[in-house]
């Protein structure tokens, strides 16, 4: 059996030109350079990726939409951003989106997320995210 | 439906025309979401039409691991016309970046709703008063769907424009399917989004997360402004929800709710938060009597 060709590639991710295995997950590729992209649903050993939770939301140039990091392979040349106000944006949305109907596990604060403010800040009526938690029930 | 499409194959079997093809008719049970592409695909194998991760588009890897060309019914019936007019020929009709003809389907508070093949560029106030008839005497159109309920709404002010991909588009719609809801002046806004929500809601295959619980929570906040429970922050909220919906999801059902409900909300901010006021208002003197 011929052993299996391993091709490294470079693409770059928050600035920095990384080197990974060809066709790996962008969520695990981007380790190589350090970088670390929140996942909730993803999990190799269950299979494959389902890009339900949303969370690995990132921005790779070239494609309009934000895409799941968990979900895309990496590519030679690919130049992907993590850390932008677009991409900061979608993944509080999701967090906020998941804590608002789930009240029991809104007890973990994950600040600085803006939807993990959770029950403890609704205690105060005055704050902001407090109005909307209470919108939501 | 599929009982005529059935009858059809059967006939053109009979009369030797599919001698190099096989057509199946298959239903997709009623289900919203099997217009998908690629829960059409799910549901055709046997699967739950669920929504699959793209890429692969099933040009690629659709039917059974196959690449699959998906084309509406819409699509193939121009065919005939086409080859039977010649391409140069059919591309005269419509206008020069929307050519042809479309089939529209005009519903809502119109006298004649139905079918109709019009050739696009027409205006869209010769579709919803000439051809469905109108909307009943006295009443105005308060707004319209250009292209289906996942359609951003359109108002009393875009009657004139001509009705075609790139004017749609222009107004910050879309023709997508062809089908033209008008709502007339009876109807409050609140109760078409509440309507369009809940059917998202209810449509919502669960799989992702933007989709399953911003379609949940803007019904809720809906319910919330009829109920007199809501502030007119909550309108900002309900607005951001939808931002934050559109283009994060696994497909596009999600952008479908998202879409018309953010339009409504743009076209109609102040009868939104006359509703708020009005039932925040009803609910104080009802806590008073009481």
């Amino acid at each position: 059996m011929p052993r299996p060709e391993l091709r490294t590639i470079t693409f770059t991710i928050d600035g920095k030109e990384v080197e990974a295995p060809e066709n790996v997950m962008l969520v695990d590729g981007a380790k190589h350079g350090d970088v670390e992209i929140p996942v909730f649903c993803y999990e190799p050993k269950l299979g494959a990726p389902v890009g339900a939770c949303r969370m690995c939301l990132v921005e790779v140039e070239g494609i309009p939409k934000l895409q799941t990091a968990c979900s895309t392979p990496v590519k030679d040349g690919m130049v992907v951003h993590t850390q932008t106000e677009r991409v900061r944006k979608a993944q509080e949305a999701v967090v906020e989106f998941l804590l608002i109907n789930h009240p029991a596990s809104a007890r973990f604060r994950t600040s600085p997320t803006a939807g993990a403010a959770g029950p403890r800040a609704s205690s105060s009526p005055s704050a902001t995210s407090a109005s909307r938690w209470s919108s939501a029930r | 439906v599929a009982d005529i499409l059935d009858a059809a194959v059967a006939q053109a079997q009979d009369a030797g025309l599919l001698r190099h093809v096989y057509l199946v008719v298959h239903r997709g049970a009623g289900a919203y979401i099997c217009g998908e592409e690629t829960a059409l695909l799910d549901s055709l194998e046997g699967k739950r039409g669920n929504p699959r991760l793209k890429p692969p588009f099933p040009a690629n890897q659709g039917l059974y691991q196959g690449p699959t060309l998906i084309n509406n019914v819409e699509t193939l019936s121009t065919v005939p016309h086409i080859i039977g007019m010649g391409g140069d020929e059919y591309a005269k009709l419509g206008t020069e970046t929307s050519t042809g003809t479309k089939v529209v389907s005009v519903s809502g508070n119109v006298k004649r709703p139905g079918n109709y093949e019009i050739e696009l560029g027409i205006p869209s106030r010769e579709i919803i008063f000439g051809l469905a008839g109108g909307l009943e005497e006295g009443r105005r159109v308060k707004l319209w769907f250009p292209g289906g309920s996942s359609a951003p709404v359109l108002t009393e002010e875009h009657l004139d424009l001509p009705y075609d991909f790139d004017t749609m588009a222009k107004a910050g719609s879309m023709l997508g399917s062809g089908s033209v809801i008008v709502v007339d002046d009876s109807n409050r806004v609140l109760d078409v989004a509440l309507w369009t929500a809940r059917f998202y809601r209810h449509e919502s295959c669960g799989k992702c997360t933007p989709c399953r619980e911003g379609t949940n929570w803007t019904v809720k906040m809906l319910e919330r402004i009829d109920a007199g429970e809501a502030t007119p922050m909550d309108l900002e909220i309900m607005a951001g929800i939808q931002e934050q919906i559109i283009g994060n999801c696994l497909c596009v059902l999600g952008d479908s709710m998202a879409m018309p409900i953010g339009s409504m909300i743009k076209h109609f901010r102040d009868e939104f938060e006359e509703h708020i006021e009005q039932a925040r208002m009803r609910q104080e003197r009802a806590m008073v009597a009481s």
